[in-house]
Parts: structure tokens; C-alpha cells; sequence
């Protein structure tokens, strides 16, 4: 998925409610953000201080273009934002902070909602991609689904040790409603082996059918990918020893950090 | 159709500019053909203009590589290496799809367009037999292609003269083949490739030597066998 945007950021997290009293702002439906409409572009604002500039076809060009013809509604927006939410910033500084961002499905507020989905709707997902894509292509599916988060988890936390990394992706697995992480001890016959991780009541698998297949390929790329964020290195692979899927009654994961 | 340089100096020309965008093409030859150059070449000159690669080692460990390279041209590879333009990637040989997860990794997250696998060979020893083996490979270059990589992957040969060429499998998944020759001319061998097939471009079908130097491969067009 290819999509930019525009993006200044106030550097703080902010309280929406107070900028509703800026008429061109309207509520969008998830109520996390305002928008207003500019010439063909939507300036979006976001509770985390995020100040998004996008268009119809989500392309950085037309993007830039209209920016050109809107510069000063822009400008004066921004002002009036700052003096809203009486920030100690100058709208300069703020228009400095302006990058080119690339929007992915990452971008959807990781971390900041609590929303339950149901299991079911998870698992009829991945079965699906499995009858439709194939094993391969359902098995990268997963893969890169997992890694966004683990490494977005650690980008955002930056855990300063392995420690605070196993913590960190516990309280995720947590509020991820993915299932309870726990460590393994195990004797380290390989120098490599990074940790072992059990996870019981596993949202993917707990409970189906030994189907001769590892179901948590999102779970062990989300393992793989904290990982490989964690240490700044790639070459980092995460296999599952055991899944519901295979016949076992809880999920296993091995990581090992192979050397640079 | 886009094309991309591979950055060897007489082959790009026997290509017309470089390989089809998205393909993947093997590079074949005996021991000591010069196949680990040339795919190191191709991610070294890619990293100069500014497309990064990654290369996925199954044979040796990719510190030994870079020692290798660094010592043989008069490359700084470790220079890009250092800027983040060339991943040196080990995988623990005999799992398949731990060494998917790197490349995967690497194209989504760290935005490469070149991927060198040294050497494809190894990667019988991750499945059960052949029909096991024509399918992952199957499955491995349709996913590169799909996830806009251009592919080098380099295959082990028990010969190193043209008459003794055998074709495996994987010469016929790929979108296309460059042999590369180590042949005897009275009494010292010489370098020398071809491309045997290159999907949707034309190509030279001539045989030429090439010449390994401090500055890597390059093919000598004035010169044909
Ligand atoms: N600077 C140089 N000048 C001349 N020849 C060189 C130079 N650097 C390397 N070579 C030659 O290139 C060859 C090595 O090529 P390379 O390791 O790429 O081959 P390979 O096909 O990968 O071999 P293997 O079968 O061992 O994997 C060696 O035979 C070496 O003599
Ligand atoms: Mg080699
Ligand atoms: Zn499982």
C-alpha cells in the first residue's frame, strides 16, 4: 500500500476537545482527530500532536502542489492551533518539523485505543488468506503483519535492555489481546539463542484442530522483528517449536540472533 | 519495460542496459568461477547509485565475504555497509523460511531493490526432494518478483567448460541464466560467460571472456570465442 501524506508534529499530545471550538474543524467518525477541508487538500489534526496534510489520491506530488496555493490558510491554521492549545511553540518551528510521511496500516494509532476484536474475526482472517493466497503467500501475510508491530513496539518504547524488551512485549501480547507471554528457561546449547518464549490461550490457535500446519506466523514475526529492532541487526530468526495447529496444547518460540 | 544496470561493464551492454526490473536471474558456474564477485558487484555498484541490496549468504559466513571482498577489489563496501545501502545477511542454512523472513524483512522495512542469494544450491538442502525443492523455489522468485526485487542468484556447478553443461530445474523457473566459464586455452584456463536466456529483452548470444581485476568483473566485447 503506497500512500504519503504531509506531517507536522507539535511534539505533545493534545486535547481535541479544545480545539473544537475552531469552526472549520469538524469531528471525523473514530473521533480521534479533527479535519477541515483546503483547497483540496484535508488538513487533519490527531490527538497525538500530529498535524497530517493529505489529499484524494494520497500522492506526495499533488500533495506538494496544493500545499503551494494553501500556504498561507496552512500557516494561519497552525497559529491558530498553537494559541488554541496555548502551546509555547512558534507556528516557524512548527512548519519546520514538516516531513513527507508514509502512511501504512501501522499509522492506526498503535497502542492509544483498546478495541477488542473478536477471535473469531481474526481466525476466519487467516484461514481465509490460507485458502485463497496459498500456505506461502498466507504465511508472508502473517509475517509482515507481525513485524510491523513488534518492531513499531520497540521503536516507540525503545527498551534499553533485554529485560525491559521481555517486559515490554509481554504488557503487548496483553494489550494486544494476542495471548499470555511467558519466558522459558532452557538450557543454552547454542550460543545463539536468544530466548524462549511460551504463549498459552493464544488468540491465533488456542484451541483448533491439529491441521499439520504453525499457525502464529504473526506472532513469530512479531518476536523476530522486536528483535531485529532491538539489537539493529537482521539477521535474527524466530521459528515456533510448538502450535495448537501441530498438536500441541500451547505455543512455543525460539529466537536466535545469528552472528553479524 | 525498466531495466537495471548490474554494474559489469560489457555484460550491461551484451543486455541492452541491464536485467528486466523484477526478475530473477541465476548466475551458474564451477568453483572459482567468480560468482560471489559478481553478485557482490552487483549490490556494491547498486549501493553507489543509491538502490540498496542485500545479500543472503547460505555458503559462507558474510563477514568472511566482506573480509574477502575488501582485500581482493578496490571496493569500500564497508563504507555502505556502515550507510546502511548493503545488508550482509546470514541465515542458518537449513531453514527456509527463516531465510524468506530476512528477505522480506529487508524489502519492506529497509526498502531494498537488489537481493543476491550465494548460493541457491544450498537451498536443496532445505526440502525433502526436488518436487519439494522446484515448488519453494517456485514460491521464493514469484514473491521476490512480486515484492519489486531484482534477483541474483548463484548456482554451483560440477564443470566449468560450456560443453559439459547439464541444466537443472532451476535454469527453467528463472526469467533468466548468465554461465559463467572457466575454460583451458593451451595451458591455462580463461575466463568467460554467456547469457543463456533472459526473459522478456533481447540479448547477445555470444560468448566473450571476462576479466576479474581490482575493480571486479568486466567483460571483454572486443574479444569473442
Ligand atoms: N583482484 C583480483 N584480481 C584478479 N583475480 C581476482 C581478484 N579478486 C578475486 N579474483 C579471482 O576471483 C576468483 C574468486 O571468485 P569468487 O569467489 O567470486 O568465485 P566463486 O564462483 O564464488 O567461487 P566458489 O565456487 O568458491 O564459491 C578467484 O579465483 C580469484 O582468483
Ligand atoms: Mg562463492
Ligand atoms: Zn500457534
Amino acid at each position: 500500500m503506497k500512500a504519503e501524506a504531509f506531517t507536522y508534529d507539535l511534539g505533545t499530545r493534545i486535547d481535541l476537545s479544545k480545539l473544537e471550538k475552531l469552526n472549520y474543524f469538524r469531528r471525523t467518525d473514530n473521533s480521534d482527530a479533527l479535519v477541515t477541508d483546503l483547497k483540496g487538500l484535508t488538513l487533519m489534526v490527531l490527538s497525538n500532536g500530529r498535524i497530517r496534510l493529505f489529499e484524494h489520491e494520497r500522492d506526495f506530488e499533488q500533495i506538494r502542489d496544493k500545499m503551494l496555493t494553501a500556504s498561507i490558510e496552512i500557516y494561519s491554521i497552525i497559529e491558530d492551533i498553537i494559541k488554541t492549545l496555548g502551546l509555547k511553540v512558534s507556528a516557524k518551528q512548527i512548519i519546520s518539523s514538516g516531513r513527507r510521511e508514509e502512511l501504512g496500516t501501522d499509522d492506526l494509532a498503535l497502542f492509544e485505543r483498546k478495541q477488542n476484536l473478536s477471535t473469531h474475526v481474526l481466525r476466519s482472517l487467516l484461514f481465509a488468506s490460507y485458502d485463497l493466497a496459498g500456505d506461502f503467500q498466507a504465511e508472508r501475510i502473517s509475517t509482515q503483519a507481525g513485524e510491523q508491530i513488534g518492531r513499531k513496539a520497540v521503536k516507540i518504547k525503545k527498551p534499553q535492555s533485554k529485560e525491559e524488551l521481555i517486559r515490554l512485549l509481554k504488557k503487548l501480547f496483553d494489550d494486544l489481546g494476542l495471548g499470555k507471554l511467558s519466558t522459558v528457561e532452557r538450557e543454552k546449547g547454542s550460543v545463539t539463542l536468544e530466548a524462549v518464549f511460551r504463549v498459552d490461550d493464544c488468540a491465533l490457535c488456542s484451541g483448533v484442530a491439529p491441521v499439520n500446519k504453525k499457525l502464529c506466523n504473526l506472532t513469530r514475526a512479531l518476536l523476530r522483528g522486536a528483535f531485529a529492532e532491538f539489537k539493529h541487526m537482521e539477521s535474527i530468526t524466530a521459528n515456533e517449536t510448538k502450535c495448537w495447529g501441530m498438536g500441541d496444547t500451547y505455543c512455543e518460540f525460539e529466537v536466535y540472533s545469528l552472528a553479524k | 519495460m525498466k531495466k537495471i544496470p548490474l554494474g559489469i561493464p560489457g555484460l550491461d551492454e551484451m543486455l541492452g542496459g541491464g536485467v528486466p526490473e523484477n526478475h530473477s536471474i541465476l548466475v551458474c558456474g564451477g568453483p572459482g568461477t567468480g560468482k560471489t564477485s559478481f553478485g557482490m558487484q552487483y549490490l556494491y555498484k547498486g549501493a553507489l547509485m543509491g538502490e540498496k541490496g542485500a545479500f543472503i549468504s547460505l555458503e559462507q559466513k558474510s563477514k568472511r565475504i566482506v573480509e574477502d571482498v575488501q582485500n581482493a577489489f578496490s571496493w569500500n563496501v564497508e563504507e555502505e555497509i556502515e550507510k546502511g545501502n548493503l545488508l550482509m545477511l546470514d541465515v542458518d542454512r537449513y531453514n527456509f523460511q527463516n531465510m524468506i523472513d530476512l528477505v522480506q524483512s529487508s524489502v519492506m522495512h529497509h526498502k531494498v531493490k537488489r537481493v543476491v542469494i550465494d548460493t541457491i544450491t544450498m537451498l536443496r538442502l532445505f526440502f525433502r526432494d526436488d518436487y519439494e525443492f522446484r515448488k519453494g523455489l517456485f514460491n521464493l522468485l514469484d514473491f521476490l518478483s512480486s515484492i519489486n526485487v531484482t534477483t541474483i542468484a548463484t548456482v554451483e556447478k560440477p564443470y566449468s567448460v560450456r560443453e559439459e553443461a547439464v541444466f537443472g530445474l532451476e535454469e527453467f523457473i528463472a526469467d533468466g541464466v548468465i554461465m559463467l566459464y572457466n575454460m583451458p586455452k593451451k595451458n591455462q584456463r580463461i575466463r568467460a560467460l554467456e547469457v543463456l536466456k533472459m526473459r522478456g529483452t533481447d540479448h547477445s548470444k555470444s560468448i566473450y571472456p571476462f576479466q576479474i581485476a581490482s575493480d571486479g568483473l568486466n567483460v571483454l566485447l572486443e574479444e569473442v570465442l
